[in-house]
Protein backbone atom coordinates (compact mmCIF):
# COMPACT_ATOMS: atom_id res chain seq x y z
CA UNK A 1 0.00 0.00 0.00
CA UNK A 2 2.79 2.40 0.83
CA UNK A 3 4.45 1.61 -2.50
CA UNK A 4 1.30 2.33 -4.45
CA UNK A 5 0.79 5.55 -2.59
CA UNK A 6 4.33 6.71 -3.23
CA UNK A 7 4.04 5.87 -6.92
CA UNK A 8 0.85 7.85 -7.35
CA UNK A 9 2.18 10.89 -5.53
CA UNK A 10 5.37 10.81 -7.57
CA UNK A 11 3.40 10.69 -10.80
CA UNK A 12 1.34 13.68 -9.75
CA UNK A 13 4.37 15.74 -8.87
CA UNK A 14 6.09 14.97 -12.15
CA UNK A 15 3.10 15.83 -14.23
CA UNK A 16 2.21 19.06 -12.45
CA UNK A 17 4.60 21.01 -14.64
CA UNK A 18 3.03 19.83 -17.87
CA UNK A 19 -0.58 20.12 -16.92
CA UNK A 20 -3.54 21.85 -18.44
CA UNK A 21 -5.51 24.37 -16.38
CA UNK A 22 -8.98 22.92 -15.95
CA UNK A 23 -10.49 26.09 -14.45
CA UNK A 24 -12.22 27.03 -17.72
CA UNK A 25 -14.07 23.76 -18.17
CA UNK A 26 -17.86 23.56 -18.32
CA UNK A 27 -18.33 21.79 -15.01
CA UNK A 28 -22.11 21.50 -15.41
CA UNK A 29 -21.82 19.51 -18.63
CA UNK A 30 -18.96 17.38 -17.28
CA UNK A 31 -21.04 16.66 -14.13
CA UNK A 32 -23.97 15.43 -16.23
CA UNK A 33 -21.75 13.14 -18.30
CA UNK A 34 -20.14 11.72 -15.18
CA UNK A 35 -23.47 11.12 -13.35
CA UNK A 36 -25.23 9.55 -16.34
CA UNK A 37 -22.42 7.55 -17.94
CA UNK A 38 -18.94 7.51 -16.37
CA UNK A 39 -20.18 6.67 -12.83
CA UNK A 40 -21.98 3.54 -14.05
CA UNK A 41 -18.91 2.45 -16.08
CA UNK A 42 -16.66 2.79 -13.03
CA UNK A 43 -18.96 0.95 -10.60
CA UNK A 44 -19.51 -1.74 -13.20
CA UNK A 45 -15.76 -2.36 -13.48
CA UNK A 46 -15.24 -2.34 -9.68
CA UNK A 47 -18.07 -4.76 -8.85
CA UNK A 48 -18.09 -3.73 -5.19
CA UNK A 49 -14.32 -3.91 -4.55
CA UNK A 50 -13.14 -1.40 -1.92
CA UNK A 51 -9.73 0.18 -1.48
CA UNK A 52 -8.39 2.88 0.77
CA UNK A 53 -8.45 6.29 -0.81
CA UNK A 54 -4.98 7.67 -1.43
CA UNK A 55 -5.54 11.04 -3.08
CA UNK A 56 -8.06 13.80 -2.47
CA UNK A 57 -8.79 17.19 -4.01
CA UNK A 58 -10.66 20.26 -2.80
CA UNK A 59 -11.75 22.13 -5.93
CA UNK A 60 -13.26 21.04 -9.23
CA UNK A 61 -10.23 22.09 -11.34
CA UNK A 62 -7.83 20.30 -8.96
CA UNK A 63 -10.00 17.19 -9.01
CA UNK A 64 -10.21 17.14 -12.82
CA UNK A 65 -6.41 17.44 -12.98
CA UNK A 66 -5.95 14.31 -10.90
CA UNK A 67 -8.82 12.46 -12.59
CA UNK A 68 -7.35 13.15 -16.01
CA UNK A 69 -3.91 11.96 -14.99
CA UNK A 70 -4.96 8.73 -13.27
CA UNK A 71 -7.43 7.86 -16.01
CA UNK A 72 -5.44 8.50 -19.15
CA UNK A 73 -1.97 7.33 -18.14
CA UNK A 74 -1.04 3.66 -18.00
CA UNK A 75 0.65 2.46 -14.84
CA UNK A 76 2.79 -0.60 -14.14
CA UNK A 77 0.46 -3.51 -13.65
CA UNK A 78 -2.49 -1.95 -15.54
CA UNK A 79 -1.46 -0.94 -19.06
CA UNK A 80 -5.03 -1.28 -20.40
CA UNK A 81 -6.55 1.35 -18.14
CA UNK A 82 -6.60 4.19 -20.74
CA UNK A 83 -8.47 1.90 -23.13
CA UNK A 84 -11.30 1.09 -20.77
CA UNK A 85 -14.79 2.49 -21.55
CA UNK A 86 -14.84 4.95 -18.65
CA UNK A 87 -11.43 6.29 -19.64
CA UNK A 88 -12.48 6.80 -23.25
CA UNK A 89 -15.62 8.68 -22.19
CA UNK A 90 -13.63 10.83 -19.75
CA UNK A 91 -11.32 11.84 -22.58
CA UNK A 92 -14.26 12.72 -24.80
CA UNK A 93 -15.86 14.84 -22.03
CA UNK A 94 -12.65 16.78 -21.46
CA UNK A 95 -12.18 17.31 -25.17
CA UNK A 96 -15.74 18.56 -25.58
CA UNK A 97 -16.10 20.75 -22.49
CA UNK A 98 -12.61 22.04 -21.62
CA UNK A 99 -11.56 24.72 -24.12
CA UNK A 100 -7.99 24.22 -25.34
CA UNK A 101 -7.61 20.80 -23.69
CA UNK A 102 -4.59 19.25 -25.43
CA UNK A 103 -4.69 15.71 -26.68
CA UNK A 104 -1.37 14.82 -25.09
CA UNK A 105 0.66 12.02 -26.58
CA UNK A 106 0.79 9.17 -24.15
CA UNK A 107 3.61 6.74 -23.67
CA UNK A 108 2.47 3.23 -24.45
CA UNK A 109 4.67 1.91 -21.72
CA UNK A 110 7.57 -0.44 -21.63
CA UNK A 111 7.58 -4.18 -21.82
CA UNK A 112 7.63 -4.33 -18.02
CA UNK A 113 4.30 -2.54 -17.90
CA UNK A 114 2.58 -4.97 -20.24
CA UNK A 115 1.72 -7.37 -17.44
CA UNK A 116 -1.78 -6.84 -16.23
CA UNK A 117 -2.44 -7.29 -12.53
CA UNK A 118 -6.15 -7.24 -11.79
CA UNK A 119 -5.81 -5.88 -8.26
CA UNK A 120 -3.73 -2.96 -9.49
CA UNK A 121 -6.34 -2.11 -12.12
CA UNK A 122 -9.11 -2.36 -9.54
CA UNK A 123 -7.21 -0.17 -7.10
CA UNK A 124 -6.57 2.44 -9.78
CA UNK A 125 -10.23 2.40 -10.84
CA UNK A 126 -11.28 2.85 -7.19
CA UNK A 127 -8.99 5.85 -6.80
CA UNK A 128 -10.47 7.46 -9.92
CA UNK A 129 -14.04 6.91 -8.69
CA UNK A 130 -13.26 8.51 -5.30
CA UNK A 131 -11.69 11.51 -7.04
CA UNK A 132 -14.95 11.91 -8.95
CA UNK A 133 -16.83 11.90 -5.59
CA UNK A 134 -14.50 14.66 -4.38
CA UNK A 135 -15.11 16.54 -7.65
CA UNK A 136 -18.89 16.40 -7.02
CA UNK A 137 -18.53 17.67 -3.44
CA UNK A 138 -16.00 20.44 -4.18
CA UNK A 139 -16.69 24.05 -5.10
CA UNK A 140 -15.78 25.48 -8.49
CA UNK B 1 12.16 10.35 -14.36
CA UNK B 2 8.84 8.99 -13.17
CA UNK B 3 9.00 6.18 -15.67
CA UNK B 4 12.53 5.27 -14.62
CA UNK B 5 11.49 5.05 -11.04
CA UNK B 6 8.50 2.97 -11.99
CA UNK B 7 10.68 0.46 -13.85
CA UNK B 8 12.96 0.11 -10.83
CA UNK B 9 10.07 -0.42 -8.48
CA UNK B 10 8.09 -2.74 -10.78
CA UNK B 11 9.31 -6.07 -9.36
CA UNK B 12 8.58 -5.00 -5.80
CA UNK B 13 5.28 -3.59 -6.93
CA UNK B 14 4.16 -6.85 -8.49
CA UNK B 15 5.08 -8.74 -5.33
CA UNK B 16 3.12 -6.37 -3.17
CA UNK B 17 0.14 -6.42 -5.51
CA UNK B 18 -0.95 -9.78 -4.19
CA UNK B 19 -1.36 -8.16 -0.78
CA UNK B 20 -2.65 -4.89 -2.17
CA UNK B 21 -4.38 -2.65 0.35
CA UNK B 22 -7.97 -3.67 0.31
CA UNK B 23 -9.95 -2.03 3.07
CA UNK B 24 -9.55 -3.97 6.29
CA UNK B 25 -13.13 -4.48 7.28
CA UNK B 26 -15.05 -6.52 9.76
CA UNK B 27 -18.66 -7.46 9.51
CA UNK B 28 -19.43 -6.07 12.95
CA UNK B 29 -17.87 -2.62 12.53
CA UNK B 30 -20.20 0.10 11.25
CA UNK B 31 -19.39 3.69 10.41
CA UNK B 32 -22.08 6.37 10.03
CA UNK B 33 -21.53 10.07 9.35
CA UNK B 34 -24.55 11.84 10.85
CA UNK B 35 -25.55 14.83 8.71
CA UNK B 36 -21.86 15.60 7.96
CA UNK B 37 -21.49 16.69 11.61
CA UNK B 38 -20.31 13.67 13.55
CA UNK B 39 -18.89 10.25 12.70
CA UNK B 40 -20.08 7.31 14.78
CA UNK B 41 -18.02 4.09 14.71
CA UNK B 42 -19.53 1.06 16.47
CA UNK B 43 -18.22 -2.43 16.89
CA UNK B 44 -19.82 -5.52 18.39
CA UNK B 45 -18.52 -7.84 21.09
CA UNK B 46 -18.12 -10.77 18.72
CA UNK B 47 -15.68 -13.66 19.02
CA UNK B 48 -13.04 -11.94 16.87
CA UNK B 49 -11.60 -10.02 19.74
CA UNK B 50 -13.06 -12.07 22.61
CA UNK B 51 -14.62 -9.13 24.42
CA UNK B 52 -11.37 -7.18 24.61
CA UNK B 53 -11.23 -3.43 24.96
CA UNK B 54 -10.66 -2.01 21.46
CA UNK B 55 -9.13 1.42 20.93
CA UNK B 56 -9.77 3.77 18.01
CA UNK B 57 -7.45 6.37 16.55
CA UNK B 58 -8.27 8.78 13.73
CA UNK B 59 -6.90 11.68 11.72
CA UNK B 60 -7.87 13.95 8.86
CA UNK B 61 -5.32 14.34 6.08
CA UNK B 62 -1.72 13.75 7.07
CA UNK B 63 -1.83 15.00 10.66
CA UNK B 64 -0.95 12.93 13.69
CA UNK B 65 -3.26 10.14 14.78
CA UNK B 66 -5.54 11.17 17.64
CA UNK B 67 -7.32 8.96 20.18
CA UNK B 68 -11.09 8.72 20.14
CA UNK B 69 -12.53 11.74 21.97
CA UNK B 70 -15.59 9.88 23.32
CA UNK B 71 -16.13 6.13 23.62
CA UNK B 72 -19.37 4.21 24.11
CA UNK B 73 -19.18 1.39 26.62
CA UNK B 74 -21.06 -1.88 26.49
CA UNK B 75 -22.79 -3.45 29.48
CA UNK B 76 -19.62 -5.41 30.23
CA UNK B 77 -17.67 -2.18 30.55
CA UNK B 78 -15.58 -2.58 27.37
CA UNK B 79 -15.57 -0.10 24.52
CA UNK B 80 -18.27 -0.64 21.91
CA UNK B 81 -18.09 2.53 19.83
CA UNK B 82 -16.67 6.00 19.33
CA UNK B 83 -18.04 9.34 18.21
CA UNK B 84 -15.77 11.92 16.64
CA UNK B 85 -16.20 15.18 14.70
CA UNK B 86 -16.78 15.08 10.92
CA UNK B 87 -14.95 17.21 8.35
CA UNK B 88 -16.52 17.94 4.97
CA UNK B 89 -13.17 17.76 3.11
CA UNK B 90 -10.00 15.79 3.63
CA UNK B 91 -9.54 12.06 3.99
CA UNK B 92 -10.57 10.47 7.31
CA UNK B 93 -8.34 7.63 8.42
CA UNK B 94 -9.71 5.23 11.07
CA UNK B 95 -7.62 2.62 12.87
CA UNK B 96 -9.21 0.19 15.35
CA UNK B 97 -6.83 -1.95 17.39
CA UNK B 98 -7.16 -4.56 20.10
CA UNK B 99 -5.39 -4.53 23.46
CA UNK B 100 -2.24 -6.01 21.92
CA UNK B 101 -2.06 -3.35 19.23
CA UNK B 102 -3.12 -5.62 16.36
CA UNK B 103 -5.18 -3.87 13.69
CA UNK B 104 -8.76 -5.18 13.58
CA UNK B 105 -10.28 -2.50 11.31
CA UNK B 106 -8.83 0.19 9.06
CA UNK B 107 -10.40 2.62 6.60
CA UNK B 108 -9.40 5.77 4.78
CA UNK B 109 -11.83 7.86 2.75
CA UNK B 110 -13.87 11.04 3.05
CA UNK B 111 -16.25 11.08 6.02
CA UNK B 112 -19.06 11.90 3.57
CA UNK B 113 -18.71 8.39 2.12
CA UNK B 114 -20.59 7.17 5.23
CA UNK B 115 -23.23 9.94 5.12
CA UNK B 116 -26.66 9.53 6.69
CA UNK B 117 -28.59 12.83 6.51
CA UNK B 118 -31.00 14.02 9.18
CA UNK B 119 -34.68 13.65 8.22
CA UNK B 120 -36.29 16.63 6.47
CA UNK B 121 -38.09 19.07 8.77
CA UNK B 122 -40.87 21.68 8.55
CA UNK B 123 -42.61 19.71 5.80
CA UNK B 124 -45.68 21.53 4.49
CA UNK B 125 -48.55 20.08 2.44
CA UNK B 126 -50.90 22.10 0.24
CA UNK B 127 -53.77 21.21 -2.09
CA UNK B 128 -53.50 22.92 -5.48
CA UNK B 129 -56.52 24.08 -7.51
CA UNK B 130 -55.85 21.16 -9.88
CA UNK B 131 -56.36 18.61 -7.11
CA UNK B 132 -52.65 17.85 -6.66
CA UNK B 133 -50.68 18.15 -3.42
CA UNK B 134 -47.50 20.22 -3.25
CA UNK B 135 -45.01 18.98 -0.64
CA UNK B 136 -42.23 21.39 0.35
CA UNK B 137 -39.40 21.45 2.90
CA UNK B 138 -36.21 23.46 3.57
CA UNK B 139 -32.86 22.38 2.06
CA UNK B 140 -30.06 20.64 3.94
CA UNK B 141 -26.81 22.59 4.28
CA UNK B 142 -25.07 20.43 1.67
CA UNK B 143 -25.86 19.30 -1.90
CA UNK B 144 -26.14 15.89 -3.53
CA UNK B 145 -29.44 14.74 -1.99
CA UNK B 146 -32.61 13.42 -3.58
CA UNK B 147 -35.87 13.37 -1.63
CA UNK B 148 -38.47 10.64 -1.49
CA UNK B 149 -42.09 11.53 -0.72
CA UNK B 150 -44.46 8.72 0.15
CA UNK B 151 -48.23 8.99 0.40
CA UNK B 152 -51.20 6.67 1.03
CA UNK B 153 -54.88 7.00 1.84
CA UNK B 154 -55.35 7.51 5.56
CA UNK B 155 -55.71 4.31 7.58
CA UNK B 156 -54.36 2.19 4.71
CA UNK B 157 -51.77 -0.45 5.61
CA UNK B 158 -47.96 -0.28 5.32
CA UNK B 159 -47.89 -1.88 1.86
CA UNK B 160 -49.95 0.93 0.36
CA UNK B 161 -47.23 3.62 0.39
CA UNK B 162 -46.54 5.16 -3.06
CA UNK B 163 -43.22 6.91 -3.71
CA UNK B 164 -42.39 10.04 -5.67
CA UNK B 165 -38.74 11.22 -5.87
CA UNK B 166 -37.10 14.47 -6.78
CA UNK B 167 -34.48 17.05 -5.86
CA UNK B 168 -34.90 19.74 -3.24
CA UNK B 169 -37.11 21.43 -2.15
CA UNK B 170 -40.65 20.79 -3.36
CA UNK B 171 -42.48 18.08 -5.14
CA UNK B 172 -46.02 17.73 -6.53
CA UNK B 173 -48.00 14.56 -6.04
CA UNK B 174 -50.80 14.10 -8.55
CA UNK B 175 -53.64 11.67 -9.07
CA UNK B 176 -55.17 12.26 -5.63
CA UNK B 177 -58.85 12.58 -4.75
CA UNK B 178 -59.55 15.96 -3.10
CA UNK B 179 -62.47 14.42 -1.18
CA UNK B 180 -60.23 11.95 0.63
CA UNK B 181 -57.64 12.19 3.39
CA UNK B 182 -54.01 11.16 2.90
CA UNK B 183 -50.89 10.38 4.96
CA UNK B 184 -47.49 11.73 3.86
CA UNK B 185 -43.86 11.17 4.91
CA UNK B 186 -40.49 12.33 3.48
CA UNK B 187 -36.85 11.27 3.67
CA UNK B 188 -33.53 12.50 2.21
CA UNK B 189 -31.41 10.12 0.15
CA UNK B 190 -27.72 10.80 -0.79
CA UNK B 191 -27.03 10.31 -4.50
CA UNK B 192 -24.66 7.41 -5.14
CA UNK B 193 -22.73 9.30 -7.84
CA UNK B 194 -22.19 12.14 -5.33
CA UNK B 195 -21.29 10.33 -2.11
CA UNK B 196 -20.75 6.69 -3.04
CA UNK B 197 -22.54 3.44 -2.40
CA UNK B 198 -21.98 3.35 1.39
CA UNK B 199 -24.06 6.48 2.08
CA UNK B 200 -27.60 5.72 3.30
CA UNK B 201 -30.99 7.48 3.36
CA UNK B 202 -32.25 9.37 6.39
CA UNK B 203 -35.02 8.11 8.65
CA UNK B 204 -38.56 8.92 7.51
CA UNK B 205 -40.27 11.97 8.95
CA UNK B 206 -43.27 11.39 11.18
CA UNK B 207 -46.45 10.66 9.20
CA UNK B 208 -48.50 13.81 8.56
CA UNK B 209 -52.20 13.53 7.78
CA UNK B 210 -53.71 15.87 5.20
CA UNK B 211 -57.46 16.38 5.17
CA UNK B 212 -59.39 16.50 1.93
CA UNK B 213 -59.51 19.72 -0.07
CA UNK B 214 -63.26 20.07 0.52
CA UNK B 215 -64.27 21.76 3.75
CA UNK B 216 -66.71 18.94 4.61
CA UNK B 217 -63.89 16.38 4.88
CA UNK B 218 -64.26 14.28 7.99
CA UNK B 219 -60.60 13.95 8.99
CA UNK B 220 -58.38 16.81 10.13
CA UNK B 221 -54.73 17.61 9.46
CA UNK B 222 -53.16 16.07 12.52
CA UNK B 223 -50.62 13.39 13.34
CA UNK B 224 -51.89 9.88 12.68
CA UNK B 225 -53.55 8.38 15.79
CA UNK B 226 -51.78 5.77 17.85
CA UNK B 227 -52.76 2.28 16.75
CA UNK B 228 -53.19 1.26 20.42
CA UNK B 229 -56.40 3.29 20.84
CA UNK B 230 -59.69 1.33 20.66
CA UNK B 231 -62.14 2.32 17.92
CA UNK B 232 -64.68 4.94 19.14
CA UNK B 233 -67.70 2.76 18.31
CA UNK B 234 -67.07 0.32 21.14
CA UNK B 235 -67.61 2.63 24.16
CA UNK B 236 -70.53 4.29 22.37
CA UNK B 237 -72.24 0.94 21.85
CA UNK B 238 -71.70 -0.09 25.43
CA UNK B 239 -73.14 3.20 26.67
CA UNK B 240 -76.26 2.86 24.55
CA UNK B 241 -76.83 -0.71 25.75
CA UNK B 242 -76.52 0.36 29.39
CA UNK B 243 -78.93 3.25 28.85
CA UNK B 244 -81.50 0.98 27.20
CA UNK B 245 -81.30 -1.57 30.00
CA UNK B 246 -81.79 1.14 32.61
CA UNK B 247 -84.80 2.52 30.76
CA UNK B 248 -86.44 -0.90 30.52
CA UNK B 249 -85.88 -1.49 34.22
CA UNK B 250 -87.42 1.84 35.16
CA UNK B 251 -90.45 1.14 32.97
CA UNK B 252 -90.87 -2.30 34.50
CA UNK B 253 -90.80 -0.85 37.99
CA UNK B 254 -93.87 1.16 37.20
CA UNK B 255 -95.88 -2.10 37.12
CA UNK B 256 -97.25 -2.63 40.65
CA UNK B 257 -96.67 -6.35 40.73
CA UNK B 258 -93.08 -5.95 39.67
CA UNK B 259 -92.63 -3.18 42.15
CA UNK B 260 -94.08 -5.19 44.99
CA UNK B 261 -91.89 -8.15 44.15
CA UNK B 262 -88.72 -6.11 43.88
CA UNK B 263 -89.50 -3.47 46.50
CA UNK B 264 -91.87 -4.93 49.13
CA UNK B 265 -93.70 -2.44 51.34
CA UNK B 266 -92.53 -1.78 54.83
CA UNK B 267 -95.41 -2.76 57.17
CA UNK B 268 -97.17 0.26 58.62
CA UNK B 269 -98.37 -0.45 62.16
CA UNK B 270 -100.71 2.49 62.28
CA UNK B 271 -103.45 0.54 60.50
CA UNK B 272 -103.34 -2.37 62.89
CA UNK B 273 -103.10 -0.23 66.02
CA UNK B 274 -105.50 2.69 65.70
CA UNK B 275 -104.57 5.59 67.86
CA UNK B 276 -101.05 4.30 68.56
CA UNK B 277 -99.36 7.30 66.98
CA UNK B 278 -102.17 9.86 67.10
CA UNK B 279 -103.18 9.41 70.76
CA UNK B 280 -100.28 7.73 72.49
CA UNK B 281 -97.40 9.06 70.32
CA UNK B 282 -96.01 5.63 69.60
CA UNK B 283 -96.03 4.49 73.25
CA UNK B 284 -97.13 0.96 72.78
CA UNK B 285 -97.52 0.15 76.51
CA UNK B 286 -99.82 3.10 76.99
CA UNK B 287 -101.80 1.98 74.00
CA UNK B 288 -102.09 -1.55 75.39
CA UNK B 289 -103.31 -0.26 78.73
CA UNK B 290 -105.86 1.90 77.01
CA UNK B 291 -106.94 -0.91 74.76
CA UNK B 292 -107.31 -3.33 77.66
CA UNK B 293 -109.48 -0.91 79.47
CA UNK B 294 -111.86 -0.56 76.57
CA UNK B 295 -111.79 -3.93 74.76
CA UNK B 296 -113.71 -7.03 75.97
CA UNK B 297 -111.60 -10.01 76.96
CA UNK B 298 -110.91 -12.09 73.88
CA UNK B 299 -111.46 -15.78 73.70
CA UNK B 300 -108.20 -17.61 73.75
CA UNK B 301 -107.47 -20.75 71.86
CA UNK B 302 -107.66 -22.75 75.07
CA UNK B 303 -111.11 -21.43 75.61
CA UNK B 304 -112.02 -22.33 72.12
CA UNK B 305 -110.85 -25.89 72.75
CA UNK B 306 -113.03 -26.34 75.88
CA UNK B 307 -116.40 -27.86 75.42
CA UNK B 308 -118.97 -25.94 77.30
CA UNK B 309 -121.96 -28.25 77.67
CA UNK B 310 -125.14 -26.46 77.16
CA UNK B 311 -127.27 -26.53 80.34
CA UNK B 312 -130.54 -28.35 79.82
CA UNK B 313 -133.15 -27.26 82.31
CA UNK B 314 -135.20 -30.18 83.71
CA UNK B 315 -138.14 -29.01 85.59
CA UNK B 316 -139.00 -31.37 88.47
CA UNK B 317 -142.56 -32.24 88.90
CA UNK B 318 -142.72 -30.40 92.14
CA UNK B 319 -141.19 -27.41 90.43
CA UNK B 320 -137.90 -27.54 92.17
CA UNK B 321 -134.74 -27.60 90.11
CA UNK B 322 -133.21 -31.09 90.19
CA UNK B 323 -129.89 -30.14 88.69
CA UNK B 324 -128.12 -27.03 87.71
CA UNK B 325 -125.42 -26.58 85.15
CA UNK B 326 -122.33 -25.71 86.99
CA UNK B 327 -120.89 -22.49 85.96
CA UNK B 328 -117.64 -23.03 84.27
CA UNK B 329 -114.90 -21.90 86.54
CA UNK B 330 -113.52 -18.50 85.95
CA UNK B 331 -110.69 -18.79 83.34
CA UNK B 332 -107.64 -16.55 83.10
CA UNK B 333 -105.45 -17.62 80.11
CA UNK B 334 -101.71 -17.92 80.77
CA UNK B 335 -98.78 -17.91 78.33
CA UNK B 336 -95.97 -20.40 78.33
CA UNK B 337 -93.98 -18.20 80.68
CA UNK B 338 -96.80 -17.86 83.01
CA UNK B 339 -97.53 -14.27 82.00
CA UNK B 340 -101.08 -13.08 81.29
CA UNK B 341 -102.16 -13.32 77.68
CA UNK B 342 -103.97 -10.41 76.17
CA UNK B 343 -105.58 -10.43 72.78
CA UNK B 344 -106.26 -7.00 71.39
CA UNK B 345 -107.24 -5.97 67.90
CA UNK B 346 -106.51 -9.40 66.44
CA UNK B 347 -102.95 -9.53 67.94
CA UNK B 348 -101.99 -11.58 71.00
CA UNK B 349 -99.60 -10.26 73.64
CA UNK B 350 -98.17 -11.69 76.85
CA UNK B 351 -97.46 -9.44 79.76
CA UNK B 352 -94.60 -10.80 81.72
CA UNK B 353 -93.83 -10.18 85.35
CA UNK B 354 -91.41 -7.51 84.29
CA UNK B 355 -94.23 -5.77 82.54
CA UNK B 356 -92.59 -6.11 79.13
CA UNK B 357 -94.83 -6.94 76.25
CA UNK B 358 -93.98 -9.83 74.00
CA UNK B 359 -95.48 -9.69 70.58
Amino acid sequence: MVLLRSLFILQVLVRMGLTYNFSNCNFTSITKIYCNIIFHDLTGDLKGAKFEQIEDCESKPACLLKIEYYTLNPIPGCPSLPDKTFARRTREALNDHCPGYPETERNDGTQEMAQEVQNICLNQTSQILRLWYSFMQSPE
Amino acid sequence: MAWALAVILLPRLLAAAAAAAAVTSRGDVTVVCHDLETVEVTWGSGPDHHGANLSLEFRYGTGALQPCPRYFLSGAGVTSGCILPAARAGLLELALRDGGGAMVFKARQRASAWLKPRPPWNVTLLWTPDGDVTVSWPAHSYLGLDYEVQHRESNDDEDAWQTTSGPCCDLTVGGLDPARCYDFRVRASPRAAHYGLEAQPSEWTAVTRLSGAASAASCTASPAPSPALAPPLLPLGCGLAALLTLSLLLAALRLRRVKDALLPCVPDPSGSFPGLFEKHHGNFQAWIADAQATAPPARTEEEDDLIHPKAKRVEPEDGTSLCTVPRPPSFEPRGPGGGAMVSVGGATFMVGDSGYMTL
